[in-house]
């Protein structure tokens, strides 16, 4: 930063034209998670309807307008026992539809299609909308398949040719009804219960993304001390299932100091995303302002060596910032090289390090390198790196590198925002990992 | 993922071609239990990266996976041949500590 005249100016491509205030920027998630509007189906019975040929005694209503038909019938099935069937006669599908509305106990219609108030496939239509769950058996008076195809179709379950021996077709159709009808309910049952618990479980997974997210530092509760240290926070945050492996935060040293981390569980998903609340605990239980970050990646390394599954690691960058000193103190276990952006100039700062969980006797080094008003850290996930551009090359340090140089040639500053919009526009979307990218800038108008 | 596997007068090398992450989880298994059947106690196993040509964390995952199944085994396990993406993976999370050197 030069003084002239009194006026403050800066050498930093970062610095926006008007000197800002400290503060954290949290830019919205750019999807909605996995679910609109979660919730029960209230239609949905709790427990499967009963199979009820297995009963002693079935209702059958029988709907035919000819008396000799429909006596017939019923003698048909007065010469059945096993199950034994109580028949309802109506002449007219008005009758039969009022005697449903009434509340009757049925278990079967028999229903002829050429009725006084109704023929054909209409028949059997106005009927199912009647009593959607009661079995419909048609008798027709040819033995006609289109028809017996197309009433099934409508919605009946069986048919009966009336010229075939009753005695010996009737009973049999009626329970075979029966037995289709339960076997669609209990399907279509199942398929919403099944529904159901989809819903259900993606609403847990909003819940729990919701839980993440509220680990993220919040801007009421870090403004005033990134004020204080003339800091300008800009985050993204985008798991990639609902809810990811990453997470990155700020831990208050007090004094002239901030602390900052990202770190990265391999995997994604919901395992990955425990992980990522036992990271969080154990940080805010070994982390002391007192260690240095090698010391306290140390820590963290140790601690997670015992808890994660085979082949389970987490890459983690953890740096201070001094404002007093305008000095940037950093350990790395094997995160993404940070791109640190001094003068206009960007360059990745060393990152090298066992990630976390995977040695026993973990040691880091500490970086330390000067950090004055007007510089800037980008820290992120691999999401960025490993992304695959259109042509199906990966987008890469270079990428990542030439896409800051441009924004930052374009702009005057390598904004969070902008160079995600970049990032997007060159890569094939959407990210199949999850996203964290982290901004940190020293305001060139730092206070004392 | 496909591999192959050649015997070397310190052990065995297996020589890895493709990508290596999650999506090859079930090749990198039967190149372990290949790598397994051929194995004599005591060898070295040189897992050779040259043909790799790329590694993302649930890659590596995978090769301390390797590491740990054939220690059990009383092999030494080392990598060798790692370039361009794959190399800078390894140097970044210092998987030269973590494996065996190369006999």
């Amino acid at each position: 930063m030069k003084r002239t005249g009194g006026a403050v100016q800066t050498d930093s491509a970062l610095s926006p034209g008007t000197p800002g205030i400290g503060r954290l920027i949290r830019l919205p998630s750019r999807t909605a998670g996995w679910l609109d509007s979660p919730g029960a189906d209230p239609g949905l019975p709790s427990v499967l309807p009963p199979l009820r040929p297995n009963r002693d005694s079935l209702a059958v209503l029988l709907v035919e307008d000819e008396p000799g038909d429909a006596r017939l019938v019923q003698i048909a099935l007065m010469g059945c026992r096993q199950p034994a069937f109580a028949v309802t006669h109506v002449s007219s599908l008005t009758e039969a539809i009022a005697l449903v509305a009434s509340g009757a106990s049925l278990d079967v219609v028999l229903l002829d299609l050429s009725l006084p108030d109704s023929t054909g496939l209409g028949t059997v239509a106005r009927m199912k909308d009647a009593a959607p769950r009661i079995p419909i058996v048609i008798m027709t008076g040819m033995d006609d398949q289109r028809l017996a195809a197309a009433a099934l179709e409508a919605g009946a379950q069986d048919y009966l040719v009336k010229s075939d021996d009753p005695e010996r077709t009737v009973g049999r159709a009626i329970r075979y009804a029966i037995t289709r009808m339960a076997s669609q309910i209990e399907r279509e049952t199942l398929l919403r219960r099944i529904a159901q618990q989809q819903r259900t479980l993606m609403a847990e997974i909003d819940a729990a993304r919701a839980m993440q997210f509220d680990l993220l530092p919040r801007p009421e509760r870090i403004d005033s001390r990134l004020s204080a240290l003339g800091l300008e926070v800009e985050s993204y945050f985008e798991p990639s299932l609902g809810i990811g492996g990453d997470l990155w935060g700020c831990l208050d040293c007090g004094g002239n100091r901030m602390s900052f981390y990202s770190f990265d569980f391999t995997g994604h998903g919901i395992g990955a995303a425990l992980n990522v609340f036992r990271l969080h605990a154990l940080i805010s239980d070994r982390w002391s302002p007192k260690q240095t970050p090698a010391e306290s990646l140390r820590l963290l390394g140790i601690a997670l060596r015992g808890l994660l599954g085979r082949g389970h690691f987490a890459t983690m960058f953890l740096c201070t910032i001094d404002c007093v000193r305008g000095e940037i103190e950093w350990a790395s276990a094997g995160a993404p090289a940070p791109l640190l952006i001094t003068d206009g100039a960007v360059r990745f700062l060393d990152a090298q390090g066992v990630p976390l969980g995977l040695s026993a006797d973990p040691h880091y080094r500490d970086h330390c390198e000067p950090f004055p008003p007007g510089a800037a850290l980008m820290i992120y996930s691999d999401a960025i790196t490993d992304a695959p551009k259109e042509q199906g090359d990966l987008f890469g340090e270079a990428g990542l590198i030439t896409l800051a140089e441009e924004t930052i040639a374009r702009t005057g500053r390598a904004s969070i925002a902008d160079l995600i919009d970049g990032f997007q526009s060159r890569v094939r979307m959407p990210l199949e990992d999850d996203m964290t990218a982290l901004g940190i800038r020293r305001l060139a108008e730092s206070p004392p | 993922m496909d591999f192959d596997i050649e015997t070397i007068p310190a052990g065995l090398r297996v020589i890895l071609r493709g990508r290596l992450t999650f999506t090859e989880n079930e090749d990198f298994r039967r190149m372990l239990s290949a790598a397994s059947a051929e194995h004599v106690a005591g060898d070295q196993v040189t897992l050779d990266l040259g043909e790799v040509a790329f590694i993302d964390s649930a890659g590596l995952g995978l090769l301390l996976h390797a590491r740990d199944s054939l220690r059990l085994r009383s092999a030494s396990v080392a990598l060798a041949g790692a370039a361009g993406q794959v190399e800078r993976m390894l140097v970044l999370a210092r998987f030269g500590d973590l494996f065996d050197r190369a006999a």
